[in-house]
């Protein structure tokens, strides 16, 4: 440390400090000038709000898509975030006790995260989810009637929240060893306080991996808004638009239709509401977040 | 370190190569969509072209059809399209081709061999702004099989004198009952996806009212009433086992791939006649693909059919400015329309030309029967109705703006509901008219 | 008597929850795997699987043999699944590399250096973790596709050069969830390793190299291959960049293998997990480092 150049640092540096100017804070302030300004052809000429005005009046195409895609997105988010931090904390739970063979069943959980995002599994997943695929299959060897999953829209949404939340293997690793570190000494004083093990979990338990719960909360809730593969190729935002998610509705509007303007306006309206939501939960955070110090 | 370092080598290296690499006037950029055998024959012809016309080089640009539009869409803002490129009739105007497309007169291809009227709908402010490739109309094509029973080997209908295809309405609704009747999960047509009911509905309220669906003044023609019978149809259609009662049945979105169309339980479809060969592929060896035509209704105004131009060749304003250019560019399109044996590669998977000169070749080619294709006789049936339909005064020719992005989302997606059985006749045909003018108002002004 | 009690209805208890344990594990790890289970054994099956029943019915091979030949997209110019393969290294690899060594570099000044405006560079960092991807797509893709950039890239056959945009970002550390997870674990390092070696006159550097290396070899693995995850499962990059058919990433022809004249059920079935082959390869070997290391570095934050 002593006699240590003081430029190294910097030099250092600049490989994050091109990447954050050209990358990050480029395409940041540029997305917001280019939502201001309209496109006729090769000319671009400044509007200011008007594209923003577009978007949210429901009388035109372009408004009623955009409402429509946030109500789909927000029900999204609400139904898969949730879902995918109880599933994976119950399974964590479960795995944490002792269990044989728990690294066969951690292999097991975590490889659908590995190959459910690749392309080709989310395609087979379209068969699965088929009037005579796979689900409907098991429901008709149950005694069920078959569920029209991509003709309808709640089957339809289904369909993707199931292929999101089939994905909970990562979520699951860090719930794991979030449990695996709460000290041994507070399950041991609740048991002697007549505590059981059901409850201590609710008393324990939870408290004390409330950072990891706003850890994961925080960054599903980010991920899921911008939730893209999935409608696109299982449901192709249908039917009737009811998986017509905002990130697909950006894709079609600006990389389809050629609107770059209209798309980043709607790109920056998504930016504040994930924004938004990340800066509620973690100011609500103080409230029901423990942190061991 | 060391691998920065070399990376920064590499990218300046090509850099330098990029800037060495001189446009060259005599290489000529081709770009289309197409499936495999389209692929295969148009590189075929491009190494053809090279070798009869060893000055020129033609770099081919392939792409399928999903993605094509927006890459074309982007690289025209950005000006750096291809010299030659395969364009959707339509997207002359939502593309602004008045901008970016070249008035290819002027590059002095002979259109004499062309009908009068062909490049008319590709024409604006008098500007030619791209070369037809073909024209295509939607035609029923059948399956014999589906119509046959699976045992006696029988047609399980017979309109006479052993005829089983149909020619009206009322006759495939009674194709229709004979197969569903007999076979519970078959059905004379299947499943129709909302463009294609779309396009059946106009063209059955053509035929009762002789009516174009937007007419001159760039508006809906048909009241809600009418708009309501042309639902009624497709429900009769529906519960005589023609269509499937409901689409929430069957969601697979692709025609040709669907299980139900490759393992024969869906009697026909309505298709493009350019687009046919795709379904044909995927079907096995005991079918029998045979064209139907466009039914037709007793004591209607005209026969129903619509037509416009399917596919065009455009060429990028850029190759103006360049006499050499010009030149390489007019020899490859000839060519490529034109020429004997480029001709006799291409055949009729891009349609039926309607070059004169171009369909004698493709009549004479000994060893492929391209008259008797299921493209060729669609494309027969869709003029000569048409014609007539032209002689009574009736033009149905697709609107330009008729299949364009965002508006058809407009009468499609209340079709689409109505065929998933969650909105009924009237609510459909309600939401049509509500948004109908004014959306297609919106996209015209661009 | 009562303490006889007490005990065996404890031991009752005690296998019942035991029971309840693995039946829960057991069904979850079922519903998880039973579709891929199920799709590997469509992929021996001739016609389309109509059971919930996996093992094939039908049995056949031809899906595999000609598992790796043209998907019947292709042209005479032969496209094949390898080729496939190949342009999806061709950005992989690169973002991989790249992108695993400038977050590491980065993450190593930031923990191990002192200057001016850390605390400046570490919150910018955390800033960017938060921020959507969406915000960004749009003007970079504009930028790309601007004719003077696009020239370099588009269409370029040198390897690598013509997959640019979808790589070049990670030689410029813009990972930032990798760049915290480094911190994170570079935290945990006590410095006595450094101060040792500085103590026998090595520079930064040296230290960096040969002295953390070996510590830091679990969590540059686990960086690396969650790089290669998201890189390889990319959609939507190669769906906007890459247009011309010869540069098709796996990602863009993975969803056109369909049913046709001479694809079954059994081709497409066997493709796609050909396809996913190279993860899952990857993956295992990877494996032994990765699972425990996410979690750790996580949690103290």
């Amino acid at each position: 440390m002593v006699g240590e150049k003081k430029w190294v640092p910097y030099i250092l540096l600049i490989p994050w400090i091109i990447g954050f100017l050209l990358f990050k804070l480029y395409p940041f302030i540029s997305s917001f000038v280019m939502s201001l300004y309209e496109r006729r052809g090769r000319t671009s000429t400044f509007v200011g709000l008007k594209n923003f005005q577009l978007i949210f009046d429901q009388s035109t195409y372009l408004g009623s898509e955009f409402i429509n895609s946030l109500k789909v997105t927000f029900t999204y988010v609400f139904v898969t975030v949730p879902l995918i931090l109880i599933v994976s904390l119950l399974i964590a739970y479960v795995l944490a006790l002792k269990i044989k063979g728990v690294g066969f069943f951690r292999t097991s959980f975590y490889m659908p995260t590995v190959l459910g995002a690749n392309v080709a599994i989310i395609v087979l997943w379209r068969y699965i989810f088929e009037y005579n695929g796979l689900i409907n299959q098991g429901l008709k060897l149950l005694g069920f009637a078959p569920i029209s999953f991509l003709g309808t829209a709640a089957g339809a949404m289904t369909s993707i929240v199931l292929l999101r939340v089939w994905q909970f293997g990562s979520t699951m690793l860090i719930f794991l060893n979030a449990l695996k570190n709460v000290p041994e000494t507070l399950y041991e004083a609740a048991t002697i306080d007549g505590a059981s093990k059901f409850r201590q979990f609710f008393s324990v338990t939870i408290p004390m991996i409330t950072p990891i719960i706003l850890f994961n909360g925080v960054m599903r809730l980010v991920e899921t808004f911008q939730v893209f593969n999935g409608p696109v190729l299982i449901t192709n935002g249908g039917p009737e638009r009811s998986t017509n998610v905002i990130n697909k509705l950006i894709y079609d509007i600006a990389f389809l239709g050629g609107d770059l303007n209209v798309g980043t306006a709607m790109s920056w309206v998504l930016f504040v509401i994930i924004m938004m939501f990340t800066i509620l939960i973690f100011r609500s955070s103080r409230y029901w977040v423990h942190y061991q110090d | 370190m060391k691998k920065a370092l070399g990376l920064f080598i590499l990218m300046t290296l090509s850099l330098i190569m990029v800037a060495c690499e001189k446009e060259d006037e005599n290489t000529i950029s081709f770009a289309w969509w197409g499936t495999s055998d389209r692929n295969i024959a148009t590189y075929q012809a491009i190494e053809l072209f090279e070798s009869k016309y060893p000055q020129y080089k033609v770099k081919g640009e392939q792409s399928s059809w999903n993605g094509y539009q927006e890459s074309l869409n982007n690289k025209l803002n950005r000006g750096t399209e291809a010299d030659v490129f395969q364009v959707n009739y339509n997207w002359i105007y939502s593309m602004y081709g008045e901008d970016y497309f070249m008035d290819i007169t002027e590059l002095g291809i002979d259109l004499s061999d062309y009908p009068e009227n062909e490049h008319e709908p590709l024409t604006v402010n008098d500007k030619v702004l791209a070369l037809s490739v073909s024209e295509t109309g939607y035609i029923f094509y059948l399956n014999e099989s589906v119509f046959k029973h699976e045992d006696t080997g029988d047609h399980l209908i017979d309109f006479g004198s052993g005829r089983w295809i149909p020619t009206t309405w009322e006759e495939l609704m009674e194709a229709g009952d004979a197969i569903n009747s007999t076979y519970s999960n078959k059905f004379a047509l299947g499943r129709m996806d909302a463009q294609q009911v779309a396009i059946m509905m106009f063209s059955y309220l053509a035929q009762i009212y002789g009516k174009n669906v937007i007419n001159d003044q760039n508006e809906l023609n048909f009241t809600k009433d009418e708009l309501i019978e042309g639902f009624n149809f497709i429900t009769d259609l529906r519960s005589s086992g023609v269509l499937i009662p409901s689409n929430q049945m069957d969601t697979h979105i692709d025609g040709p791939t669907n299980p139900n169309w490759t393992s024969q339980k869906y009697g026909g479809i309505l298709q493009w006649n350019t687009a046919i060969s795709e379904y044909q592929n995927t079907l096995p060896s005991s079918a029998n693909l045979v064209m139907a035509g466009m039914f037709q209704q007793d004591g209607a105004l005209t026969t129903g059919m619509y037509k416009k131009v399917s596919m065009a060749y455009a060429v990028s304003k850029r190759v103006e400015t360049s006499d050499t250019k010009k030149e390489a560019v007019k020899t490859f399109i000839e060519f490529m329309t034109t020429d004997p044996e480029a001709v006799a590669i291409l055949g009729v998977d891009r349609g039926v030309s309607s070059n004169e000169t171009t369909q004698d070749i493709l009549k004479q080619v000994s060893n492929k029967d391209y008259i008797n294709s299921l493209e060729w006789k669609g494309h027969q049936v869709v003029q000569t109705m048409f014609d007539a339909q032209l002689e009574d005064g009736i033009d149905l020719y697709i609107h330009p703006y008729y299949e364009h992005n965002t508006f058809r989302a407009i009468y499609e997606a209340p079709i689409e509901s109505f065929l998933l059985n969650t909105i009924n006749a009237n609510e459909a045909a309600t939401r049509i008219i509500n948004r109908f003018n004014t959306e297609l108002e919106r996209v015209m002004e661009g | 008597m009562q303490a006889n009690q007490r005990i065996s209805s404890y031991r009752m208890k005690k296998k019942t929850t035991e029971v309840i344990k693995y039946i829960i594990i057991i069904v979850a790890a079922f519903v998880m795997l039973y579709p891929l289970l199920w799709i590997v054994g469509a992929s021996f099956n001739r016609g389309a699987n109509e059971s919930f029943f996996f093992w094939p019915h039908d049995f056949t091979l031809v899906g595999w043999k000609e598992s790796l030949q043209a998907p019947g997209w292709g042209s005479a110019q032969g496209y094949s699944l390898l080729r496939a393969l190949w342009n999806t290294m061709q950005y992989v690899i690169p973002h991989v590399l790249l992108g695993t060594f400038s977050t590491l570099i980065t993450a190593y000044v930031i923990t191990r250096m002192h200057f001016k405006g850390k605390k400046l560079v570490f919150a910018l960092i955390i800033g960017t973790l938060l921020m959507p991807n969406t915000i960004f797509r749009i003007p970079m893709y504009a930028f790309w596709t601007t004719p003077a950039i696009s020239s370099i890239w588009e269409g370029n056959k040198i390897p690598f050069m013509g997959y640019l945009p979808l790589w070049l970002g990670s030689t410029f550390a813009v990972n930032s969830f990798s760049i915290f997870m480094f911190i994170q674990f570079f935290r945990t390092i006590p410095r006595d390793l450094d101060e040792a070696a500085y103590m026998d006159g090595a520079n930064k550097m040296q230290v960096l190299w040969y002295v953390l290396m070996p510590v830091l070899k679990p969590i540059v693995i686990t960086v690396a291959l969650l790089l290669f995850i998201a890189s390889f499962n990319d959609y939507q990059g190669p769906l906007i960049y890459i247009t011309n058919a010869e540069f098709f990433p796996l990602s863009r022809v993975l969803p056109m293998l369909g049913l046709d004249s001479t694809n079954t059920y059994a081709h497409v079935y066997a493709r796609s997990i050909v396809s996913v082959l190279i993860l899952i390869i990857v993956f295992f070997a990877a494996q032994r480092y990765f699972v425990g290391n996410d979690a750790d570095t996580a949690i103290k934050g």
